[in-house]
């Protein structure tokens, strides 16, 4: 993945990620930092912010989307330099090398051109059905990028597009997703955007 | 020559013309521009008689995108399209889309791009007068609505707004509508969800802020295909709780090793149990008990809860999963009886590979008759 980072920084103006999968967290002996697993979904296959961090050295990835637990937490943002390691801390931060967006990019999006999505605490699994009308997370998620790619909304018109769909109801701020709803062992979790909710996908 | 022509060329000739039609099927639909066109003047048209609070004579309405594609959760020969406009005025800009099922409407949006727009100015300061008005303004917009649509139902959901005071979020019951105002700081959103039985048989509705405007009417996609609840919510607890004595799935724990999780524990204050809907065939929804069964402890793969899916009027169970967090649980890991809409990836291509294969055998068959009808014609001349 790092690799795939630094290859698009250096190669295009613009790059988006997005990853579906397991998270942790570990301390440097100065702050907490978070990481995600590559494909083996284990801690030892992690993947650390403050490695990508030394990846994405010019700035170009401005649309960043991890389904992963924890990755926007209150604790990870806004992220910055960390001076015990010498890295970046907070995912949001290590991808995007920004700090000052607006933590309620849909509502209150920002103008930096930059955005992050991440869930503040457990993310649900793909398979997990929503309730009504057969959908699972997996749906939204894709639904969502049906939005940006198919539709040509922006994020904030995407989530609206994506929640229609799979829940029934007309905007993303209505959705438990934004609204908050109970995660693992019944802590609220929810799908926070970071940054500019106007950002939408560059089209040829 | 002739009849090696006859014999191999020609049917050779049909079946390369049959088979790819049977590829090109697809593209031919999607660039019907029948079917473009007539999206684009049912949007005009919604947008001209519905909408009626936008003021056209001052603006200037540009097509933007239109968007096709056989709808992967709906089912065979289901189509959604989405037609998007700018609406431009010499100091700002507006963006129309609406979304159809089938050549219905059922999504629209109608909004000020990056706030600079200004559609409703009574949500800067919501008084009590401001509220009024913004009611009035959704008293004509279901109206409207309802004499586009040419839908007698919805007489009721735009009375309703004269019969409630919806200047507070409420919820009201009438007849078998329940109706919901709420009101947020600088929004307010109406629903009308039409019951039987306890049972949702669609919903409109619809969000307003001083941005814009969201409608939703997922009537216009989904039809209720039975009202029939003969299992009570004691009985589908009861039901799901038998079910998960059995229950196991597999969580991987890592790249090679898999063990099954089984022998639950469930902690009877975290039960739950919920009347929805789900679709038993593409578009037909019908009702079920969603019960949910929270463990005493976290088991492997992050998984907290084990969901049940029971049909409300035959008592079967339909889906058993667990609920995980974090990554995913094993492939294996569930025992859904039926096909929920988003394995991602999975049911689109199925849906397209059905709909290939069909055209594909029916290509074949009518290959095979036509080879047969040659030789069958050729021997009659012979005799």
């Amino acid at each position: 993945m790092g690799y795939l980072a630094y290859y698009c920084e250096t190669n295009y103006n613009f790059a988006m990620v997005f990853y579906k999968g397991h998270s942790s967290t570990y301390n440097c002996g100065t702050r907490t930092h978070s990481f995600i697993m590559d494909y083996t979904g284990q801690p030892a296959g992690n993947i650390q912010g403050a490695y990508i961090w030394t990846k994405t050295i010019n700035n170009r990835h401005d649309f960043v989307f991890l389904w992963s637990c924890g990755m926007a937490s209150a604790s990870m943002f806004p992220g910055g330099y960390c001076n015990g390691c010498g890295g970046g801390w907070g995912m949001c931060y290590s991808w995007l090398k920004i700090t000052g967006l607006s933590s309620d990019g849909y509502k209150s999006p920002d103008s930096s051109g930059h955005v992050f999505l991440g869930f503040n605490w457990s993310s649900p699994n793909f398979k997990t059905l929503i309730g009504n009308s057969g959908y699972n997370y997996g749906a939204f998620a894709l639904f969502f990028y049906q939005g940006l790619l198919r539709e040509k909304y922006s994020v904030k018109g995407s989530l609206d597009f994506a929640t229609q769909r799979t829940f029934g109801v007309q905007k993303f701020e209505d959705c438990p997703l934004y609204k908050g709803m109970p995660g693992l062992q019944g802590v609220i979790t929810a799908l926070k955007v970071f940054g500019d909710g106007y950002r939408g996908l560059p089209m040829r | 020559m002739n009849k090696i022509f006859k014999k191999f060329v020609l049917p050779l000739v049909i079946l390369t013309l049959i088979v790819s039609l049977a590829f090109t099927a697809p593209v031919f639909a999607a660039d019907d521009e029948e079917l473009k066109e007539a999206a684009k003047a049912s949007a005009l048209s919604f947008l001209r008689d519905v909408l009626v609070f936008i003021d056209l004579e001052k603006y200037n309405v540009t097509f933007y995108h239109y968007s096709f594609d056989y709808a992967w959760d709906w089912g065979e020969n289901t189509f959604e399209q989405g037609v998007h406009y700018y609406i431009k005025s010499p100091t700002h800009q507006l963006r129309f889309s609406i979304h159809f099922c089938n050549q219905t409407p059922y999504y629209v949006i109608l909004n000020g791009e990056y706030q600079k727009a200004v559609l409703f100015p009574e949500f800067d300061s919501l008084t009590q007068s401001n509220r009024l008005k913004i009611i009035q303004l959704a008293k004509t917009l279901v109206d409207r609505y309802q004499k586009w649509k040419g839908d007698l139902s919805l007489k009721a959901a735009a009375d309703i707004l004269s019969m409630v005071n919806a200047t507070e979020t409420t919820t009201k019951t009438v007849g078998s509508l329940n109706f919901t105002a709420d009101w947020k700081e600088d929004s307010v959103s109406f629903s009308w969800v039409w019951q039987v039985n306890g049972v949702s048989a669609g919903r409109l509705g619809f969000t307003l802020d001083r941005s814009g405007l969201w409608f939703s009417d997922n009537r216009a996609i989904y039809k209720l295909g039975s009202t029939d609840v003969k299992v009570s919510k004691e009985e589908a607890i009861a039901i799901a709780l038998k079910r998960v004595e059995t229950f196991s799935y597999k969580a991987r724990i890592d790249l090679n090793t898999s063990v099954e999780v089984k022998d639950f524990v469930v902690v009877k204050d975290k039960i739950t149990a919920e009347l929805l809907t789900w679709p038993k065939e593409p578009l037909v929804l019908y009702p079920y008990w969603s019960v949910k069964l929270g463990l005493d402890k976290v088991y492997p793969a992050f998984v907290d809860a084990i969901h049940v899916g029971i049909w409300a009027d035959t008592g079967e169970v339909f889906f058993c999963e667990p609920i995980g967090w974090g990554g995913p649980v094993s492939a294996h890991g569930s025992s859904t009886e039926t096909q929920p809409k988003g394995d991602v990836g999975d049911g689109e291509a199925t849906a397209r590979q059905t709909w290939q294969t069909s055209v594909i055998v029916v290509a074949a068959v009518v290959v095979t008759a036509t080879v047969l009808g040659v030789a069958v014609l050729k021997r009659k001349r012979r005799q």
